[in-house]
């Protein structure tokens, strides 16, 4: 050997040395650059989600003022005018009648003043919101319906379940409005491992591919549903009903 | 006392560590890294006894270069998600089968069987290539200190990348005994210290079924 293996040897140490430090360097840029992007992406999702979250729920406000107003002119308006003709018309025999419009005007505004108090709306559980939402529509006459509670309740995050009453309350009010269903079923399933709920109507129904798009849209329900980590179905036919299914698998 | 038994130093510690910290990562395949170090440190003990007692030591550590690499590849196996990575692993573990026995048995067991060596540090480098491809697309990237598997494969990257060069002019470096016993030092440092880090920083996984 001599002196070209020394220079052979020396040669091949640097190229080992080189050949280390080189992967070391490649391994800890690609990681960091890839995980600072992912950082970011994080960030920017987080965001998003805040907005999305502010979004529904000022349209859940807009939703029951929009929902006051109407029980207001449709129902205890209507109490009053009659508690009006009633008087009128009034005789020894029929003041009775108008005091019991009067009082269950007094009863409707109570109720109403309940419902809309803030305090109890924040508070209020998803099972509840809806069981609210079919007794409203019930009382009022708009469409007939029951809510059927399976398996037993588990805790859901806050934030999704705004979202989730948000586009059940969707689905509500187009039953309501375009639907011309006379019930609406409503099913909450408490799975072990997902939420699942079951709206179903038995109006006209529509065609999903020439949907006009009203008040969030479909695509807007499955996008949010999606963003809080579960999934929204619509199954309808015409002069068939609609069934929307949530599917929402519960956070650790 | 000569600078490589320095290596069997790195290689206890990495046993004790595993050992101490079993339960982080006993639901998941890494567990039978421990079994795989201990196999390893018996392999050393077996080789210096023989050493000593003046008989060919050479063929334990020809085995143990086989079982090592084959253990590798199940591990590399079980972790990889993509299923045209497992089957380059199954497909190469088969290569590596038939050429570690054709060596076996054509070449001297007086001698390291190095191509065998080099067909394993090759496959498993390119095996951790995939890992890490999978890694950087997937969330666990933002806590990898705390990844087990992330340590083992960066360990073994950068012992396989270190030593292909090296076993290749091994010849060359038998006439520099000092030189060749630091860059094994090393390199073993390098690995088993990876190893340690992994075992001591490693956060137990959620349960994950193979």
């Amino acid at each position: 050997m001599g002196e070209s293996g020394t220079q052979t040897i020396f040669l091949i140490t640097s190229v080992i040395i080189v050949l280390l430090a080189f992967t070391m360097i490649l391994l800890f840029t690609v990681f960091q650059r890839r995980k600072n992007s992912l950082l970011v992406e994080q960030e920017e999702n987080k965001k998003r989600f805040e907005r999305e979250i502010a979004e529904t729920q000022i349209e859940i406000r807009e939703e029951t003022l929009r929902n006051i107003s109407w029980e207001l002119h449709d129902n205890i308006g209507q109490l009053l005018t009659l508690a009006k003709i009633q008087l009128q018309t009034a005789s020894e025999e029929n003041i009775a009648d108008v005091r019991d419009t009067i009082s269950k005007s007094l009863q409707e505004i109570r109720a109403l003043s309940k419902l809309i108090n803030p305090e109890a709306i924040k508070n209020i559980k998803l099972k509840d919101a809806i069981q609210l939402e079919v007794d409203r529509f019930n009382r009022l006459n708009f469409i007939e319906s029951t809510l059927k509670i399976k398996g037993e309740e588990k805790k859901i995050d806050t934030k999704s379940s705004i979202v989730i009453f948000r586009i059940l309350q969707e689905f509500f009010s187009n039953t309501i409005k375009h639907s011309k269903a006379s019930t609406l079923c409503v099913e909450i399933n408490y799975k072990k491992t997902e939420l699942k709920i079951k709206a179903k109507d038995n109006g006209i129904g529509f065609n999903i591919d020439k949907i006009t798009t009203k008040g969030i849209g479909l695509h807007n329900i499955k996008k949010r549903a999606e963003l809080i980590g579960g999934n929204a179905k619509f199954e309808t036919f015409i002069n068939k009903g609609t069934t929307l299914t949530i599917n929402y698998p519960y956070k650790l | 006392m000569e600078l490589i038994y320095i290596i069997n130093i790195f290689e206890v510690t990495a046993v004790f560590l595993a050992i101490y910290h079993y339960k982080k990562y006993a639901s998941t395949t890494e567990k039978y890294f421990l079994h795989f170090l201990i196999y390893m440190v018996f392999t050393e003990i077996l080789g210096f006894t023989y050493s000593k007692m003046l008989k060919p030591n050479i063929w334990i550590f020809i085995i143990y270069v086989f079982i090592s690499f084959l253990f590798y590849f199940y591990w590399f196996y079980t972790i990889l998600k993509k299923s045209i990575y497992k089957k380059f692993i199954v497909v190469s573990s088969f290569v590596f089968i038939a050429i570690a026995i054709y060596n076996m048995s054509t070449q001297s067991w007086m001698n390291y069987q190095i191509s065998t060596f080099y067909t394993g540090a090759i496959i498993s480098t390119i095996a951790s290539v995939f890992f890490f491809s999978e890694l950087l697309n997937s969330n666990k990237i933002l806590s990898i200190k705390h990844s087990l598997r992330f340590w083992i494969a960066t360990g073994l990257l950068l012992f396989n990348v270190g030593m292909i060069p090296f076993i290749a002019f091994s010849n060359d470096y038998k006439l520099y005994p000092e030189l060749r016993n630091i860059i094994l030092v090393v390199m073993n440092l390098i690995l088993y210290t990876c190893y340690s880090l992994g075992f001591i920083w490693a956060k137990a996984e959620h349960k994950q079924s193979f």
